[in-house]
């Protein structure tokens, strides 16, 4: 989910070497679609489209939780009910921040980059616990810390600290 | 601008059908993979 484009998700896939089909959201409609702020989110879909579960943030096969969860589910058909988590539904807020998101995306795209920040920083305002918009504009602007070799989060978690 | 309440995907909700480019070019709907089990796995280079 990068509205720079599939170019900087395309270093990323050949250092991993993935086999699963990977396609790219410049524009975050899977963030409007499913409501979604932040990354890394699972949903586990079965055969008929019905979403048997989902983890928002974290979702990390790295992880022996996440690695266990993805195994027994493309073994069996039963997801241990204690897994599933509930969340309040996004208010209004979220519509309005991704209209933000999208009004910046539309400038950027047309070489205005201050004004497209402007927008998704209006869009953080209105969410701040919205990383998939607040991190458009560190990358915009600081796209050594993202795209020279490995993402610094050390330097994100001080972004975060300093609410910037 | 209009504002409206958003959708949350729950578990139980069908998943919303989407259409992507992937990186080879094709065009991919999350409904091709109807009939089997899907992960969906948002992530991102940041």
């Amino acid at each position: 989910m990068d509205a720079q484009g599939p170019d900087k998700a395309l270093p990323f896939l050949r250092r991993a070497n993935c086999e699963f089909t990977t396609v790219v959201d410049e524009e975050n409609l899977l963030g409007q679609l499913y409501g979604v702020k932040a990354i890394p989110n699972g949903y586990l879909i079965d055969e008929a489209g019905v979403v048997r579960y989902k983890k928002l943030s974290g979702f990390d096969i790295r992880r022996a939780e996440t690695a266990s969860i993805v195994e027994s589910w493309a073994r069996a058909t039963a997801i241990d009910e204690s897994l599933l988590e509930t969340e309040a539904a996004p208010g209004a807020e979220h519509s309005e921040a991704n209209a933000h998101f999208r009004a910046g995306l539309n400038l950027y795209r047309d070489g205005n980059v201050e004004e497209a920040v402007a927008q998704w920083r209006r869009g953080v305002d209105l969410e701040p616990d919205n990383y998939i918009i607040r991190k458009q504009i560190w990358a915009v602007q600081n796209p050594d810390r993202f795209y020279s070799g490995d993402v610094d989060f050390a330097w994100q978690k001080k972004q975060m600290a300093q609410g910037l | 601008m209009t504002v409206s309440a958003a959708p949350v995907v729950k578990v139980g909700d069908e998943a919303p059908d989407f259409e992507l480019r992937a990186l080879d070019g094709r065009q991919v709907r999350l409904s091709h993979y109807r009939g089997k089990k899907t992960v969906l796995f948002m992530w991102a280079s940041w």
